[in-house]
């Protein structure tokens, strides 16, 4: 019994910096509506200035086109860093809070959610940059002796940052319900509009509580980074935690969101002791531990969850602008490129194309699920590393029937794993599909049972009557009978979306994104819609994941992570969500594919990270439709340009 | 047997008794209307009917069928069909899609034959949606998005796609509100052909002059409760609903007005 207790009080230091997220997190969301998922993000700058101040003195500053590293003297102490690293996190909310939450006021809650999302990758990109992808451990700051509890020993410093973190939440929980700024907040959140006749300004509220919001975070990240380390990415990983907490105190009271944040680290590091002692089916010992978030959000969703909307819940605008009607003939060229390309281009051309195919069809699957009937997945690459390792697991069956069990058993999971989301939607969904992105990275991806010691997958080539279709075939390699292939299904699974557009079910898809309860009403069976959906959508994210196997030949989890899958939605956002062409464009401009090669030779770097991340917050802000929806937007702004001059000179 | 009977209809949100044993007969092929102030729980009569709030208590059957247990959706394809009162159309899809995504209905495998033949079980319901288009002189719209359009259209849009499944039953949620005098007496005749071509309507509605003039019959709901119901004559006369609801003289004016519209549907027919 104590064992048990020792392993759940170790997990309270990871547990509050759950809290803290959580905490920042409502902060936002009570303050301008925004579901934040750039609050890792937003913990993470504040903690790489603070450590790279202490450990050489350079003052390193997300920023682009100037110089992002100061050389200030030595190495600096505590206070002094620390208060640097707050500033430069505080000028970096004002800034995004400026330039894009600010004109995001009233879009959909999810396009606000995407826009954390690009958020995210912006900061990343730009603390690489300047700062390194590795992982720096800064020195103690809380006191940090080892004691004995049950004849273990036990760090301290886990229950004095506890400590601080409910002290933090407690108070802010106070203030916000005592003083004047808070009882405003809570106001202009309740009542927008009521706010502003009463005199209030909500704008500059949302403002200072996106400032609240990054101290908290900060200070919690700055913390941190000497207990576990800080890099660019590992805090963005622990929003899934801290949203479940956030879940468990519905988006409303942050002390239940504190003592359910050190609850899910207790747990967790419960499961872990769970693994070590051999209590957890090997299927399972990947990251165990990954799925308590997992489980919480997932129950406080379908207890709190409807299957429709009630009428209080207000209809979001679409996620995108209407979409045209698809214009199928523009592909054949498109096509016809790509076969020439295949026929006579150079072989890392070929790999270019290759990887824009793979992308494209895995963005097909999004456009799906997200363009077509509204729910924004962060999953679905998740299931092409599903069908990948799948591929791998059961290669014995030979080429035809080993994708195509591959496929069908990630077709089957896909559509379980969409049945206890149907009560979910919007900003929640997304949530959902992210915990499970995770849950496959940590459980799956790692399991020795599914994937093999050691995460390492191996497919061998297809063969078709003896015919070699593999990457390798031949001795041009990348072989141009896979890149044919690989044509062959990415044109094949464009056509079922063509065809899906055009028909009653593309129809009734529409309709469930447009407004869930009139499509009821209207006698469209919404769950079953969605579920459809989700089966399809699994089935081309199969596809893709095929595509990839066959591709790589050897992999790992390595490229197809919860991380990997936000820059996924990313793309697929600026290419166009709504439509196959954008799937088509983004797939072009993924890391490593064709506008790569095009533009500067090829390889993926950092600066096209960040890149996809700045463009992915610019199309949130000012192009809805994506790339792909430029078209019809300028054709929109130049009729009712037209109308309007129309008007004033009748008018006049 | 009427076409709906609700028995004993209640509806809690927590303490509030939204809805209070209502009972309620549509008659098929007569037009049945339902008024009430503000509030009176209207609206929740409509949502409880078609599957959108749960009952607390009481039954309702449609066409002999018990609708305890049944989804929107289900209710929808048994011929029950509603309009909203905030509208809540497809905004994304053309006015014709609208009325085609109400109009189709799915099998189950119709999703392979979507995707294999796109278009090719459309045809069935085409005429289906030009009917209900045209019925609302919606045609030369078809292919606008409804954001386009005016509210008075909008209006009818909703209207337009409820028609468009060919169902039994439509319940109106307000369908006048936000039009002129002129359009609301449009909308009103309009409501009579439809009842002749063997479809049956429940309008709620707070133009008195369109209630009183089209109705074969009226329910009046005040606080949840039903206190009076009869031919429209009676209603107007009727001492408890005069006093909870027409009491006003701006009632009484629009219901004069209404008795003159009345005389000219007569005259028409
Ligand atoms: N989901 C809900 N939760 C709690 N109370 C509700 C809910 N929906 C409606 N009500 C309450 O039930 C009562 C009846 O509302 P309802 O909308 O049915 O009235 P109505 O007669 O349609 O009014 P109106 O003429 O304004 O449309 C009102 O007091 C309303 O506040
Ligand atoms: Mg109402």
């Amino acid at each position: 019994m104590s064992v048990w207790l020792v392993f759940a009080l170790l997990g309270v230091g990871t547990g509050s910096l759950y809290a803290a997220f959580a905490i920042a997190i409502i902060i936002v969301y009570r303050g301008s509506g925004v579901v934040n998922f750039a609050v890792g993000a937003m913990a993470m700058i504040p903690a790489i200035v603070y450590a790279e101040l202490r450990a050489t003195g350079d003052l390193v500053l997300p920023v682009i086109l100037l110089p992002d590293r100061y050389d200030l003297g030595g190495p600096w102490g505590f206070w002094p860093s620390a208060c640097i690293g707050l500033a430069v996190g505080v000028v970096f909310t004002l800034v995004a809070e400026r330039l894009v939450f600010r004109r995001l006021r009233g879009a959909p809650a999810v396009t606000c959610l995407v826009a954390t999302v690009g958020l995210t990758v912006v900061a990343q990109g730009l603390m690489v940059r300047a700062a390194g992808a590795g992982t720096r451990r800064t020195p103690a700051i809380l006191p940090d002796d080892v004691i004995d509890v049950f004849g273990r020993s036990f760090p301290v410093d886990r229950l004095w940052i506890t400590g601080v973190v409910l002290v933090l939440g407690g108070g802010i929980a106070a203030g916000y319900r005592r003083t004047r700024f808070g009882i405003a907040t809570r106001a202009a959140f309740l009542n927008e509009k009521g706010a502003i006749l009463l005199g209030l300004d909500p704008r500059r509220l949302g403002q200072i509580n996106w400032l609240i919001a990054t101290l908290v975070a900060g200070t919690t990240g700055i913390l941190a980074s000497s207990m576990g380390g800080v890099s660019p990415f590992n805090y963005s990983l622990y929003v899934v935690p801290a949203l479940a907490a956030v879940l468990a105190a519905r988006l409303q009271s942050v002390m239940v969101a504190v003592l359910a944040g050190v609850g899910i680290g207790m747990f967790e590091a419960v499961t872990v002791h769970m693994v070590a002692k051999g209590h957890v089916p090997n299927l399972l010992q990947g990251g165990f531990s990954s799925l308590v978030p997992f489980a919480v959000i997932v129950v406080m969703l379908i207890v709190g969850g409807r299957t429709l909307p009630d009428r209080s819940f207000v209809v979001e605008p679409g996620q995108r602008p209407p979409a045209a009607p698809p214009r199928w003939w523009v592909w054949w060229p498109v096509v016809a490129v790509m076969c020439i390309m295949i026929a006579v281009g150079s072989s890392p051309l070929r790999f270019a194309l290759l990887q824009t195919l793979f992308v494209s069809t895995l963005l097909m699957s999004v456009v799906l699920v997200t363009g077509f009937i509204g729910q924004v997945s962060l999953a679905q690459l998740s299931f092409a590393g599903f069908a990948a390792f799948m591929l791998s697991r059961f290669d014995g069956l030979g080429f035809p029937l080993a994708p195509v069990t591959a496929i069908v058993l990630t077709t089957v999971v896909g559509t379980l794993v969409s049945i206890p989301a149907l009560r979910v939607r919007g900003v929640l969904f997304a949530i959902v599909s992210f915990s499970v992105a995770v849950v496959f990275d940590e459980v799956l991806y790692r399991s020795p049972t599914f994937v093999g010691n050691g995460g390492l997958a191996r497919v061998a080539e297809p063969r078709l009557f003896g015919v070699d279709l593999g990457i390798y075939a031949g001795d041009d390699f990348p072989s141009r009978r896979f890149a044919f292939l690989a044509l062959a299904c990415c044109v094949g699974c464009g056509l079922v979306l063509v065809g899906l557009r055009r028909s009653g079910l593309g129809r009734r898809m529409f309709a469930v994104n447009s407004n869930e309860r009139a499509a009821a009403a209207s006698g469209i069976d919404v769950p079953g819609t969605k579920v459809t959906a989700a089966m399809l959508a699994s089935a081309i994210a199969a596809v893709a994941g095929v595509m990839f196997a066959y591709k790589a030949v050897d992999f790992t989890g390595a490229g197809l992570s919860a991380q990997d899958g936000l820059q996924l939605l990313a793309l697929a956002y600026i290419g166009g969500i709504g439509s196959i062409g954008g799937a088509v464009i983004a797939g072009c401009l993924a890391p490593s594919a064709l506008a790569g090669y095009l533009l500067t030779g090829g390889g993926s770097s950092i600066e096209q990270y960040l890149f996809t991340g700045i463009a992915l917050v610019i199309v949130t802000v000012a192009v809805p439709g994506g790339l792909a929806g430029l078209p019809d937007l300028l054709r929109r702004v130049r009729q009712q340009r037209r109308s309007g001059s129309l008007s004033t000179t009748a008018g006049g | 047997m009427a076409l709906l009977e609700s028995r004993g209809l209640t509806v809690s949100y927590g303490g509030l008794h939204a809805n209070d044993q209502v009972d309620i007969d549509i008659t098929e092929g007569k037009l049945v209307g339902l008024i009430g102030p503000n509030g009176a729980g209207k609206t929740t009569f409509i949502d409880a009917i078609t599957g959108f709030t749960p009952l607390s208590a009481g039954t309702v059957t449609f066409d002999g069928v018990d609708l305890e247990g049944k989804s929107p959706d289900e209710r929808a394809h048994l011929g029950l069909t509603r309009t909203f009162q905030s509208l809540e159309l497809f905004e994304d899809l053309t006015v014709r899609d609208n009325l085609m995504a109400a109009a189709e209905k799915a099998r189950w495998n119709s999703f392979i034959t979507d995707i294999l033949m796109p278009g090719r079980g459309e045809r069935a319901y085409q005429q289906q949606v030009d009917e209900a288009l045209d019925a609302l002189d919606l045609a030369e719209h078809a292919d606008r998005l409804p954001s386009d359009m005016s509210h008075g259209q909008r209006k009818l849009i909703g209207v337009a796609r409820a028609l468009a499944a060919r169902p039994k039953l439509v319940l109106l949620d307000e369908p006048a509100a936000g039009l002129d005098t002129q359009e609301s007496q449009k909308l009103g005749f309009k409501l009579r052909e439809f009842l002749s071509s063997g479809m049956s309507l429940f309008l709620i509605d707070h133009d008195m002059g369109l209630v009183l003039n089209v109705c074969d019959y009226i329910y009046v709901l005040d606080f949840g409760r039903i206190i009076a119901h009869g031919t429209p004559a009676e209603v107007r006369k009727d001492p408890t609903v005069i006093a909870a609801y027409l009491g006003e003289s701006a009632g009484e004016a629009q219901a004069s007005a209404g008795t003159a519209l009345n005389t000219a549907t007569e005259e028409q027919s």
